[in-house]
């Protein structure tokens, strides 16, 4: 590790920042941009036409708009866990990746709390899910669990925006004393001072931070114990929304091992998108030797370990529903196995448990191309699990004379790529702001010399 | 900072020389073979009862050690090294579970298990709805399966800790540990749910509850966490005093309280979940547990395994004081003691306890731990307390940070 | 007896932590005095040096680092930071408030029958009450830290060198302490890259203003 200078460092993970924007960058920005544009269209046409616009029917009343919440929350989860829980048992490599999967997490959450506002069916008055005294003299139902998932979301994305912006500061800090005051974009008619917009842009975001030994030592501190605060909070904020379903009476949604289901799944399915995301970036922003191989190969055993948590509650579930003995529980699952959605449960299975197969061996864990393609279909079947869940639940419920068939509108495929596209706009817009390597952090693992075993 | 000196070489380390535990050791079994010999000759049912949650004990405690050397070997930890031994020595305790689960399959399932006292009579078939069920909850089944997990667990505990031992003649076993530790990880998780369904579960024939296996496991991680943290301490004052510093029992005492609040989540969610959907069939699995003085088992367990352990441990300077960390081990071992209890008796006497409440069981439980104890010592006197060649050790032993 | 200022835990005795919220400023140079101040290009050299300065009695020294130098604050003599308790205290508080309020909405205010459910059913209400009570703390630690490093939007730099935030370990002695010529012989003699005086009033009044075109402290060493 010797090749590395603080010098070096820096000049390494601000050079993004002051670059021009390649033409990759340029063509991804512009088309996240427009498919961030179908999303608003979409909500616009939704608040004008109402709830029918959702591919929902009597029996399937929630569908796309609860399985995609469900599945951007669960990407935001695997943030969590890099910058908090990894923090905690004290895994020093977390530095090379925690910027990224943090900024994941803040845009992934930002997009996953926008489905449960637009499905309340009337999203202006949302703010009633807010305690608050009002002209009904009526309050949230705390015991109903969908006013926990209100809080939970509201806690959980309120600490991961602060603790991602803790972060960022030292980095602010760095970027505001590197920034060429004198650099302007002369357009010939007018002149732009770019530089003297970045040295405030920064110095504001900065606030001012000094990196004096009494900062460092409040500084630390408060991250730590936001890691301790977090790791609770993202636990029980998924678990709540797994208890969310399970505490109902569809078979196939009530099962007691549906808290640490979702969490171990959503660890999954959210790592599986930082592959999706770290793999292109290290090459295009030439960061290799700061996102490593054995970065990647490292978060794919993560993605190994929870994954196989994930095929063991599969086979739980259907090792507990023939125990139970309940027709209803049953039928469920044979609904999965043999059902008009089979496709989707069979398809899930092969994305989530057998390519995952592939992590076993060190040469594909370290091969890019092997984990873009098993990240690619671990996001896939993520979503089909949600989906899963959600859907075919509904569909097969107790009443025979209920069973009904669920299908996506043109809304639905609009609504799912818009939010694609808006996550991906957040995200290549902020490369461009702010350095996706943690600067300081980094700084710290590789230069100092006292390591833990050092 | 670490308050001790750096080690260059690793000194002589005494053996762990304690009568003292022995001799409790010894106490426990004489009274829980007392007690269970007293109570087969008044109630056999509920003899039975206390073998049964004894029995799972030290099963329970052996695969958590397994557990927690192989999820280190796998992430590649270093910090345990000085504690390798000790966890390779408390997991000397299935062949004890293995006696009682023959003891028991032979003499005494059917004071417990409806289904086996009714197994082959036409009321059998009775119990259940569907033809499949009913074939599987049969005697044959129920011994074939435990007998197949029990040999599956012994030689995966021979394979493990024998690669860990090998390490002391010279040989370098990365390899070959981190090879066993995945085949113990992905075989565990299903034999340990299968095991648990089978010997605690199946007590009711109708509940189900999907998250067992996990709340099994969960409460057996901790209780193993709470007896190595013990005998962290306990080795300390004596043969382990330069090995295990200060940092390494600071670390132990985090992932303590870590697992108190993993155990309280999985036990709060499970209770959540099923309290709320207020099905018959799983709801009578907390109903009978919760009235006739079997509720203050419940609240005791839980004040032992969660408030008191978190509270004591929480600071970073009590999780190294000796007195915090002995009553935080001392409780959750003793809740471990009390939840198998609580799973079981109130299947057998759903109206109560009859005479002398909770006690006998409890000594019969104890009688388990203090055989479990008495193999792990054994296991230490035969093969060391400290992996003397873990190339680990001494970097773990001599690592500067606390936090 | 407890210090003025300090909350202490009715019932343990143990300080609650709230004052180290209220600590004078201890992130700029203490005094009137200018500071002499060293950058070193080294975490080693740096570290090195302050050990140096503690050992030779100097009390009043400022440090500034690109990152968190671990195993610094013992050698400057800063205690461990307390916020961690502020924090705690918080969200104990916030979990009281928050099962005070569904107690009041739902039991005494408003009772509405749910589900067949008692109007006071507690284990229902651990969930927000977890999720608020950690918000709580969230927000709080997130001040906590932002008052204890006096961070606040600023357009000016107080760094005696831009290079801190970058590759430079700078500390910086009071001239208090010892004679300037005598602190910049020491620095040159402890391996210091640049050496130069620092006037935290002079860098107060006349700061260097981050967007340019504006006086700069003249003393800074990048003046």
């Amino acid at each position: 590790m010797s090749s590395f200078t603080a010098q070096k460092i820096t000049d390494d993970l601000t050079a993004p920042i002051f670059r021009r924007p390649s033409l990759a960058w340029v063509a991804g920005f512009l088309t996240s941009f427009a498919l961030m544009h179908a999303l608003v269209i979409a909500v616009a046409a939704y608040v004008w036409g109402g709830y029918g616009a959702f591919g929902v029917n009597s029996t399937v009343g929630w569908g796309n708009d609860i399985a995609s919440y469900i599945y951007w929350i669960g990407i935001a989860v695997a943030g969590t866990l890099v910058s908090s829980i990894l923090l905690l048992f004290r895994q020093k490599w977390r530095t090379g990746v925690n910027r990224a999967t943090e900024a994941m997490t803040v845009f992934a959450i930002n997009i996953a709390g926008l489905f449960p506002l637009i499905h309340t069916g009337r999203p202006w008055v949302d703010f009633w899910l807010i305690p608050h005294p009002n002209d009904l003299a009526l309050y949230p139902q705390f015991k109903s669990p969908i006013v926990w998932d209100v809080f939970a979301i509201t806690g959980y994305a309120t600490t991961s925006v602060l603790f991602f912006y803790l972060g960022l500061i030292p980095d602010f800090a760095t970027l505001r004393d590197r920034v060429n005051p004198k650099l302007a974009l002369n357009l010939g008619f007018v002149s732009i001072p770019i530089g003297k917009l970045q040295r405030m842009l920064y110095s504001s975001l900065s606030l001012g931070w000094k990196g004096t030994a009494a900062n460092w030592r409040h500084y630390e501190r408060a991250y730590s114990q936001f890691a301790w605060i977090s790791t609770p909070l993202v636990i029980g904020m998924h678990s709540t929304i797994a208890t969310l379903l399970a505490v109902s009476l569809v078979p196939g949604w009530h099962a007691s091992c549906f808290p640490p289901y979702f969490v171990s799944g959503a660890i999954f399915g959210g790592l599986a998108m930082a592959l999706l995301l770290l793999v292109p970036l290290r090459s295009a922003f030439k960061l290799q030797e700061y996102i490593t191989l054995d970065h990647l190969d490292k978060l794919a055993k993560i993605m190994l370990g929870v994954g196989s948590i994930v095929t063991y509650i599969y086979a739980i579930e259907f090792f507990s529903a023939w125990y139970s003995e309940s027709q209803f529980e049953k039928g469920q699952f044979l609904y999965r196995l043999f059902g008009g959605h089979a496709w989707a449960f069979w398809l899930m299975l092969f994305c989530n448990v057998v390519c995952l197969q592939l992590f076993w061996f060190k040469r594909f864990r370290r091969n890019v191309w092997t984990l873009l393609f098993v990240a690619f279909m671990v996001n896939i079947g993520m979503w089909l699990e949600r989906f899963n869940i959600i859907v075919l639940s509904l569909e097969h419920d107790h009443l025979p004379v209920n069973w009904n068939h669920y299908a996506f509108t043109g809304f639905d495929y609009l609504l799912l790529a818009g939010s694609f596209g808006m996550f991906f706009f957040q995200f290549l817009l902020f490369i461009r702001v702010a350095p996706i390597v943690a600067i300081a952090e980094v700084k710290q693992t590789l230069l100092h010399k006292t390591n833990h075993h050092a | 900072m670490s308050d001790h000196p750096r080690l260059e070489t690793l000194p002589d380390i005494p053996a762990l020389v304690t009568p003292k535990l022995k001799g409790a050791a010894s106490v426990c079994i004489v009274a829980g073979l007392i007690s269970f010999v007293a109570l087969l000759a008044t109630d056999a049912n509920r003899a039975w009862g206390g073998f049964l949650s004894g029995l799972v004990l030290p099963a329970w405690l052996s695969i958590a050690a397994l557990f927690f050397i192989s999820i280190h070997r796998i992430t590649g930890a270093r910090w345990h090294a000085p504690l390798r031994r000790l966890m390779e020595g408390l997991s000397a305790g299935i062949p004890l579970t293995a006696v009682g689960f023959v003891v028991l399959a032979a003499l005494g399932a059917p004071y417990l298990y409806d289904w086996f006292f009714l197994a082959g009579s036409p009321e059998h078939h009775a119990l259940f709805v569907t033809e499949s069920k009913a074939a599987w909850m049969t005697p044959g089944r129920w011994i074939a399966t435990g007998l197949g997990v029990l040999a599956l667990w012994m030689f995966l505990q021979w394979r493990l800790v024998g690669t860990g031992l090998a390490e002391d003649g010279g040989a370098v076993i990365k390899k070959a540990h981190t090879l066993w530790s995945i085949v113990f990880l992905v075989l565990f998780a299903y034999t340990f749910t299968l095991f648990a369904w089978d010997l605690l579960l199946s007590l009711q024939v109708k509940v189900v509850s999907a998250m067992w296996g996990i709340y099994q496991f969960v409460g057996a991680l901790q209780a193993f966490l709470a007896v190595l943290f013990l005998f962290a301490h306990l080795a300390r004052r004596s043969s382990l005093k330069q090995v295990v510093g200060e940092h390494t029992l600071h670390d132990l005492g985090t992932w303590l309280v870590g697992l108190s609040c993993v155990w309280a989540y999985i036990v709060f969610a499970q209770y959540l979940i099923i309290a709320f959907a207020n099905m018959d069939e799983e709801t009578q699995f907390y109903l009978i547990r919760f009235q006739h003085g079997y509720q203050a088992m419940a609240t005791v367990e839980v004040l032992l395994r969660f408030p008191i352990p978190f509270l004591l441990l929480l600071s970073q300077t009590t999780r190294t004081n000796v007195l915090a960390g002995t009553v935080a081990g001392l409780a959750i071992v003793l809740a471990a003691m009390i939840q198998l209890v609580w799973i079981v008796a109130p299947v057998i006497h759903p109206n109560g306890l009859p005479t002398f409440p909770l006690l006998p069981e409890l000594a019969i439980v104890a009688g388990f731990l203090g055989g479990y104890v008495l193999l792990a010592l054994r296991f230490w006197r035969k093969h060391g307390l400290v992996a003397r060649n873990d190339p680990d050790l001494l970097p773990s032993i001599n690592a500067e940070h606390l936090h | 007896m407890p210090k003025p200022g300090t909350i202490v835990c009715p019932m343990t005795g143990i300080d609650l932590g709230v004052a180290a919220l209220g600590r004078p400023d201890e992130t700029a140079p203490q005094g009137e005095a200018p500071f002499v101040a060293g950058s070193f290009a080294d975490e080693a050299g740096f570290v090195a040096a302050c050990k140096a300065a503690r050992a030779a009695g100097r009390t009043n020294l400022q440090s500034w680092t690109p990152y968190a130098v671990h195993g610094l604050d013992p050698v400057l003599g800063l205690q461990r930071s307390l916020i961690g308790r502020a924090v705690f205290s918080v969200a104990i508080l916030g979990f009281v408030l928050c099962f005070g309020m569904q107690y009041h909405l739902m039991v005494e205010d408003w009772p509405i029958i749910y589900s067949g459910r008692p109007y006071s059913s507690w284990s229902l209400w651990i969930v927000p009450t977890l999720e608020l009570g950690l918000l709580l703390g969230a927000l709080v630690n997130l001040f906590a830290a932002f008052h204890t490093c006096r961070l606040i939007p600023d357009p000016f730099s107080h760094l005696p060198d831009p290079r801190t935030t970058d590759d430079r370990f700078c500390l910086a002695i009071s001239t208090a302490e010892a004679p300037q010529v005598e602190l910049e012989a020491w620095f040159h003699a402890q391996g210091a890259a640049e050496v130069a005086l620092f006037s935290a009033e002079k860098a107060k009044a006349e700061p260097e203003f981050m967007i340019p075109g504006q006086p700069a402290a003249k003393e800074s060493i990048h003046a």
